[in-house]
Order: C-alpha cells, then structure tokens, then sequence
C-alpha cells in the first residue's frame, strides 16, 4: 500500500475531478465536495513527505515496466515539499473560490477543472520522465486556459490569447528539445538521462538542448525576456484564480528548471553563467515593473518576476547553500504570492476597484483585516523574522562564498525594491484616507437598460 | 474570504519563525539535488549504473 502512496496526490485530485463533474450543476455539492476533497489532500500529501522523509526517495512503475523502458514516478524530498505546498495553496484557493467566486463562473465547471490543474501540478512534480513532465505541462495549459477564460470578460480573453499563445510557445520549444534529447541519447527516463548526457561528447549540441529548455520551461516561470505574458494575463481572472497561478503556475517551470538543470545538465560553466544572468535580469526588471505599476494586481504580477529571479539566481550559483535558498525561497513564496491575490481580491470586493490611487483608508474601516494583510506583505519584503528574510540572507551568503558580487548586488537591489513598492501599496491602500468613489455599476443594472432604451 | 487569508498567513508565521524546520526541509533537498546519485540510484538501482560507467 505504502508504496503505491507516490500515486495518492495523483488518484485522488483524478477522483476529485470526475466526481465533480458528476454534480455540474449542484454548486453547493461541489463547493463541499472542492473543500473536503482538498483538506484530504493535505493529508494524504503530509503522509507521502512525512513517509519520504523517514524512508527516502519512492519510486513508482507504471505497468510495471522497469526504468528506464516504462513511464516511472519518483517522489523525492524535493517532489513531496512541492505536492505538499501544491495541497496547502489548494485548500486555501478551494475555500476561497466557495466565497469569491460567482455561480455563474462556477456553473461552467470551475471546481472539475480546478481539480484537473492540480492533477497537472502533482504530476509535473511526480513524474520521472521528462515526456512525462511534457504531458503534464499540457494538462496543466489546457486546464489553466479554461479558468483563465472562465466568465468570458473582455480583458480575460485578452489576457488569456497572450497566456495561452506564449505557453503554447513554450511547450513547442519543450517538445522539440525533448526530440533532440531523445536523438542523443534513446531515453526518455530522466535518471537515465542523467547518466547519458554525461557521456555524450559533443558538448555544444548538449548545451544548445539545454538552452532550449532553459527558454521553454524560462517561458513558463516567466524570466527575463520571457515574462510579458503574466503582468498581461494574471490580472483578468477571478482573484481566486489569479491565487492559484500567482502561487504555483510561475512555480511549475521553476521546478522544471530546477530537476533539468541539477540531473540533467550539470557541472556546465556556461550554463550557470547564463542562468545568472538570466536571474540578475529577472531581478531587476520585475522590480522595476513593479514600481510603475498602478493596479494592484499588476504590482503582485511584476513581483512574482522580479521574486523568481531569486530562485533562478540561486540554481545559477549552484552551490548547496544557494540551493537550498533556492528551496526556501520557493517555500514561501508559494505561500505568500497565493495569500496576496487573495489579499487583492478582497480588497477589490471591498472598495470596487484595483488602481492604487483610488484605493485608501483600509486600516480606519477594518483594522484588523489590515494587520492580517500586514502578514503576506511584509514577508515578501523579507523583514526578519518573517518568511522572506531568511531565504534572502541563504542566497546573500552563497553569493559572497561564490565571489558573485554582482549577483549579490542584484539580490540586495530586488529587495530594496520590494521594500520601496511594498511601502507604496501599504501607505496608498492601508493608511492614506479614503477616497470617494463614483457608484460603480455592476450586473445588477442592466435590468435598467430596457429603461434607458426607452428614454432614446 | 477571511479564513483561507488567515490560514497561509499562519503557514507564513510558521515559515518565518520555525525557520529551522523549513531550513532543515531546504538543505535535505539541496543536498539530494546536488549530488544527484542519490536520485539516479533510487530510479535505476545500482547495478544499472555500474553498467551505465563500465
């Protein structure tokens, strides 16, 4: 029983999926259903890292093929961290999508299709196959392109042709690299790979395979030049929606990146310089788009870039120290991007509105929410002993071990940054005074159109 | 609304103050990715790879 555990994540988000999509039109069954579901998930997930953690890595064998001929699942310290935090965002996004989101959005089977993205995630962290990861990837694309257009709004399906023609982009280049990999070696088993690459001699052939999967799956975690899409598409959906891949889409190529570039393609100089600069890049334009921005939900979207270069720039140094940075930082970041959307999403549903300059006076109408949004921001920021600090320092020092000075500028620059946005967000929606705004006109108007028509 | 926002607001608490725990989690998994036979061995066992360098 123990070791089929490795598969539970994945059964039981499958299970959860087509049990929803039994009940289509009973929204109360599925907003039950989505919590108790998630909230078994937790477990299940606290048992399978808890199990990993005493015993070691897990393997899996579909049909029983031995690796590297069948498809296999690996769960390692690294893959259940991730089904873990994958099950705490999905709780948290599950029950808030029970309050914020509106019937007529859930009717169109939002929670079978939020259960299916989940599916995708667990899989792309549990599989040992990098075609394998490529399917996953696609269920997660499909999935996220549904929630993404969910509703149908002007802006959504904007953002959504943006998200879904740069992510298709992506996956070509990953099925291609994937095809030349195959060529080199004749496997597709990763552990096999590993070994496989190693021997190879053409070593520029090796490095441009993983140049393109440095861009496909930098696409994906949205690194510099390749983060266009997400400032573009992660403001239109529904603020639960915008929760979930605020907290794990951007994270599911940071993970990839991760699992290729320390099995795959290791012990490459040029490599790691490229993923520096990459990293240095990432740090400062996302702190740089941050700080121009106006709507609240684009400040949250430029720091998710900005914060991915922290963990890209650590992979780059690849040192242990950076790594488990890296880790760390991945950590919490999951946690507090998912709470800030939601943060946003609630302040949206409060005052009506996302631009910072018509947002103030939050803290004299409801104090307490303030300090509780005091949370998520101030760990982003990383003031100790808050979540955020304590991944900054780790990469600060790997910096300095590795003689990486400008790397280390470019980290303590990004968190300069973070503080000074992060002061601009907190003083303009918490403590400035609150402004009037004009009534706004929602759906529950347009009954008075026949009205208007009429006065023509 | 509120209830999910407190819930990863006390996950964050934790990260930040149990650093530790979450300290002892990262350097665990920066040591299996670093030296990454550990994984390798898991998947192919050990004689695959005494074949795989021979």
């Amino acid at each position: 029983m123990t070791q089929q555990l490795v598969l539970y994540p994945l059964l039981l988000q499958m299970f959860l999926s087509i049990v929803l999509m039994f009940c289509w039109t009973k929204i109360s069954w599925q907003r039950v259903i989505s919590i108790i579901g998630s909230l078994i998930n937790v477990g299940v997930s606290i048992w399978l890292f808890s199990y990993i953690w005493e015993n070691g890595t897990q393997i899996v064998q579909a049909g029983n093929w031995k690796p590297p001929f069948g498809i296999i699942f690996v769960a390692d310290t690294f893959s259940a961290t991730m089904v873990l935090l994958t099950a705490i965002s999905g709780l948290a996004v599950s029950s808030f999508s029970s309050a914020s989101v509106v019937a007529a959005r859930l009717k169109f089977g939002y929670f079978p299709i939020f259960h299916f993205l989940l599916l995708g995630l667990n899989g792309a962290f549990l599989t040992g196959d990098i075609f394998n990861l490529y399917v996953w990837f696609e269920i997660i694309i499909i999935s996220s392109f549904v929630l993404i257009t969910l509703g149908g709004e002007k802006a959504q399906l904007e953002g959504s042709v943006k998200y879904f023609t740069l992510n298709i982009l992506a996956s070509m280049i990953f099925l291609t690299a994937i095809a030349v990999l195959y060529g080199l070696t004749g496997s597709l088993n990763m552990a096999d790979l590993a070994i496989k690459i190693a021997a190879i001699d053409n070593r520029g052939l090796v490095e441009i395979t993983a140049i393109l999967f440095l861009v496909a799956f930098g696409i994906k975690a949205a690194v510099f030049p390749l983060y266009f899409w997400l400032p573009d598409s992660y403001h239109t959906p529904p603020s639960a929606i915008a929760a979930i891949f605020g907290g794990l889409l951007t994270k599911v190529g940071v993970y990839a990146l991760i699992r290729v570039f320390t099995l795959i393609f290791v012990d490459d100089l040029f490599l790691e310089n490229i993923i520096l600069i990459v990293a240095v890049l990432t740090l400062f334009s996302g702190a740089l788009g941050a700080l121009v921005q106006n709507n609240i939900r684009k400040v949250f979207s430029y720091l998710i870039i900005c914060h991915i270069g922290y963990m890209i720039a650590g992979l780059g140094l690849f040192t242990e120290v950076a790594i488990a940075g890296t880790i760390f930082y991945l950590i919490h970041d999951i946690i507090v991007k998912t709470n800030l959307f939601m943060v946003g999403g609630l302040i949206f549903r409060i005052r009506g509105t996302n631009s910072i300059r018509d947002l103030g006076g939050l803290y004299a109408d409801y104090p307490k929410l303030s300090l509780l949004i005091a949370i998520p921001l101030f760990s982003l920021v990383g003031i100790p002993p808050l979540s955020g600090f304590w991944p900054k320092i780790s990469l600060v020092i790997a910096g300095f071990e590795a003689e990486q000075w400008w790397v280390v500028g470019a980290i303590i620059f990004a968190s300069l940054m973070t503080l000074i946005v992060v002061a601009k967000v907190w003083a303009a929606v918490i403590w400035k005074d609150k402004k009037e705004l004009p009534v706004r006109l929602n759906f529950r108007y347009f009954d008075k159109l026949k009205t208007i028509r009429k006065l023509r | 609304m509120i209830t999910p926002m407190i819930f990863l607001s006390l996950v964050s608490l934790y990260i930040g103050f149990g650093a530790e725990h979450i300290q002892q989690v990262s350097t665990r998994v920066a040591s299996e990715l670093i030296d990454n036979n550990q994984y390798i061995e898991s998947v192919l066992g050990k004689e695959q790879i005494i074949g795989h360098e021979e």
